[in-house]
């Protein structure tokens, strides 16, 4: 036995409660720094999760609380291009003072911290500048609010300054995922609303991607022309120069695409054709480039040229039938004239011929009217001059100047009751109305029955129907009628001859006016109808809410 | 002197031998707690799916077949002679082998009861008690955790307290575990409609409502493990 009460055995008994007291301190530290060490791989777990930032951030502050003791922990971060500070996550309880949403910089954040008794570390990130210098930038501020125990120990604040450098990386990573995933987002939006076909290949010519616009062009889905060989895809037709099992499809020198990836240069639009899947090849304009950044490969930007190409057809045949329409007039106005000049007439024939030649005016004035308005369509400079008016006095009106024409054929009037006003262009539905009637006048001859009328569609919308018992229109021509130029097939098969702009400036008018145009489905002959919006009348807006 | 569990450990325990016998249970038990990991595997890992990344199963038993090897490759000299320092090896052994936080988690847990083991002559029901105690205390402090946040704590909280009211009503050892592998299982399956506080599940919140915890799961067939012997019983 030891007796403290001797000298030497004093002293070893000295020395063991010592050694007792270290042993028991190293065990006590290493109890903290496996503490430490744990809660430090808890929060390393969390941040390796890959969660978008605010979740991601809510669960790191309740793992920090937890461990800190925290009553409340709130981060805020800057944006990862410059702007102001945004409160991104708080977890607990709300504190007693007010949290700012946003802060202009770090250190604002950090005094006001410090000014309402919170603790924190300020998040920085390092930049890596050039010549192994490293630029350290404060994106970020973690605030803690100590629980009513009392403020942080100095394990806590340990803690804290170990993690705060992968807390920054992390967050200012989540960010830049979650830009990332939003830019991927419009990138993708933007690929699938283009109009034109976008096809991209790898550096072996297989197709790494299709939009939308390429899959309706070529006749593929996406997932099926991924990983194909650009020539089956885009049924080149040039020979493939590569044997079999060759890894690289190089349609010999002619491709596009080879060419874009030998020489790392674009190619503006080239004229071309693909053969979608099916017999007939497709014209296209198509622009290669060479991918920028990542992978070795080319995109191309391939435009259906079918549609101008139509469009040119259209103005052609436009040419051509305005030419005549023309040149009719114009040789009547000649031939009358010439009579008029030369031969000796009686005053009952010369008035005739001044008749003709009015009457030929008349067509042309009508026509260059009409190429008049359509220019200035394109131009967006037709004038519309709106104000409330009665369409039934409209109608009635024009309805007697038709009877009133020598020649014109009958037109039968069905007007219902209490039609409203409008808020219309009278001139401009004056030529709606002569166009739709003048059409059928001239596809229906002479002993055609017209009938016009009108009637309340809704409370909103008037409608006016012009029919006729005419050659009538093709259904599947019922929206082709109203693009410019474009005239029915029946029509074109007939002698009659015509612009193919009066029905498109019918319904750009009526758009003008907030109104619409189609063609009914008819047994027999032409019914055309158009709507246009009703003034509205305070009084009968009250109504029918009253009757709702 | 013995781990009391407070906030901060007073100290390792002295070394002292607590019998032969216990030693060979403890070696038992391992092995036994082993096999029955290894044959609920892939249930482990199917509900470590949902709350965290499903691995907990093949964590555990990969962990526990290595702890076994370990033992085994020892040389005899080298062996523990007393349960408490072998149950400090197998914690030892967890905390490296078994991947996850459930690895230092039942690491701690052993290592705090086999500090404490080593301190005690009598292995019985008390005994076995102050044990659990002292292993859930540990595994509350390492993980921050209390009953409630779903987690290994849910099953081996309610196992220490039911080894303690058996050991305070005088019953045998083997009632004891018993009594608590029933309380472990109800603390397992409590775990089910809890909100996750700890750990992955954490970032799931409310959606981690409705999972079972896979580690109240496996700390319910650990302690089953110690409840049975691995023998038939012979009908009386």
């Amino acid at each position: 036995m030891i007796d403290p009460s001797t000298g030497r055995d004093g002293e070893l008994a000295a020395r063991v409660a010592s050694l007792e007291r270290e042993r028991r301190q190293v065990y006590e530290d290493a109890q903290r720094e496996a503490d430490t060490v744990f809660a430090q791989y808890q929060l390393s777990q969390l941040l390796a999760s890959g969660d978008a930032l605010e979740p991601l951030a809510a669960a790191v502050l309740a793992e920090i609380a937890r461990a800190t003791g925290a009553a409340t922990s709130a981060l805020w971060l800057g944006p990862p291009t410059t702007g102001p500070l945004r409160l991104v996550a708080l977890a607990g309880p709300p504190p007693p003072d007010t949290l700012p949403d946003t802060f202009d910089a770090v250190p604002s954040v950090a005094a006001w911290a410090e000014a309402h008794g919170w603790s924190g570390v300020t998040l920085e990130e390092t930049r890596d500048l050039a010549d192994h210098v490293i630029e350290r930038a404060a994106i970020g501020f973690l605030g803690i609010r100590p629980s009513e125990h009392g403020a942080l120990d100095g394990g806590h604040a340990r803690y804290l300054a170990l993690i705060r450098r992968e807390l920054a990386i992390t967050f200012r990573a989540a960010q830049l995922r979650s830009s990332l995933a939003r830019e991927r987002a419009t990138l993708a939006a933007i690929l699938e609303g283009a109009s034109d076909a976008i096809v991209a290949v790898d550096a072996d010519l297989r197709v790494v991607q299709v939009n939308a616009a390429a899959s309706r062009l070529l006749r593929i889905d996406a997932a099926a022309a991924s990983g194909a060989a650009c020539r089956d895809v885009l049924g080149c037709q040039l020979p493939a120069t590569g044997g079999p099992g060759e890894e690289r499809l190089r349609c010999g020198d002619a491709c596009p695409f080879g060419e874009v990836l030998a020489t790392g240069r674009a190619i503006a639009a080239r004229e071309q054709t693909v053969r979608a899947r099916g017999p007939a090849t497709v014209p296209v304009a198509a622009s290669y480039a060479p991918t920028v950044g990542g992978a070795v490969g080319a995109v191309a930007v391939i435009r259906d040229l079918r549609p101008s190409l139509a469009l040119d057809q259209m103005k052609s045949s436009f040419v051509a039938a305005v030419s005549h329409e023309l040149r009719t007039p114009l040789a009547l106005i000649s031939g009358y004239t010439q009579s008029l000049l030369h031969l000796d007439l009686d005053e009952q024939t010369a008035r005739r011929h001044l008749e003709q030649i009015e009457d030929a005016v008349a067509r042309l004035t009508e026509l260059v009217d009409q190429i008049l308005d359509t220019s200035q369509l394109e131009s967006d400079r037709l004038a519309i001059h709106r104000s409330p008016m009665a369409l039934q006095t409209l109608i009635r009106s024009f309805v007697e100047e038709q009877r009133a024409l020598q020649g014109a054929p009958p037109i039968a009037l069905v007007l219902a009751d209490g039609l409203p006003s409008i808020d219309g262009d009278p001139a401009r539905i004056r030529q709606v109305l002569a166009n739709l009637v003048a059409n059928s006048t001239k596809y229906a001859g002479p002993g055609a029955r017209i009938t016009l009328s009108a009637r309340r569609l809704d409370a909103h919308t008037v409608v006016v129907t012009v029919a006729d018992d005419g050659i009538g229109i093709d259904p599947a021509e019922r929206d082709q009628v109203f693009e410019r130029f474009y005239r029915g097939r029946s029509v074109r098969e007939s002698p009659i001859r015509g612009s193919g702009l009066g029905l498109y400036l019918c319904r750009r008018l009526l758009e003008a006016h907030g109104g619409w145009i189609r063609i009914d489905a008819t047994v027999r002959g032409t019914s055309i109808s158009f709507g246009l919006p009703v003034v509205e009348d305070p009084d009968d807006a009250l109504q029918e809410e009253s009757r709702a | 002197m013995s781990i009391r569990g407070s906030e901060v450990a007073d100290g390792p325990p002295q070394a002292a031998t607590a019998g032969s016998a216990s030693l060979q249970s403890i070696d038992r038990y391992i092995r036994r707690a082993s096999v029955l990991i290894a044959r609920h595997e892939a249930l482990l890992d199917r509900l470590d799916v949902a709350l965290g990344d499903g691995d907990h199963g093949s964590n555990m038993g990969i962990g526990l077949r290595t702890v076994i090897r370990t033992l085994d490759e020892t040389p005899p000299a080298a062996r523990p002679t007393d349960a408490g320092t072998l149950l400090r090896q197998i914690g030892h052994g967890l905390v490296s082998s078994v991947g996850g936080a459930s690895g230092p988690l039942y690491g701690t847990a052993f290592i705090e009861a086999g500090f404490y083991l080593a301190d005690v002559a009598r292995f019985d029901t008390a005994t076995v008690a102050e044990a659990f105690e002292v292993a859930a205390r540990a595994l509350a402090r390492r993980g921050r955790c209390s009953v409630g946040d779903k987690t290994i704590l849910d099953a081996l909280d309610p196992a220490a307290r039911a080894i303690r009211e058996a050991a305070d009503r005088g019953e045998p050892l083997s009632v004891a575990m018993r009594l608590a592998t029933g309380a472990a299982a109800r603390g397992m399956r409590a775990t089910t409609p809890l909100v996750a506080r700890r750990g992955l599940a954490l970032r799931l919140g409310e959606r981690s409502r409705g999972h079972r915890d896979p580690g109240a799961t496996s700390c319910f067939l650990l302690v089953l493990a110690m409840a049975s012997d691995g023998r038939a019983r012979r009908p009386t």
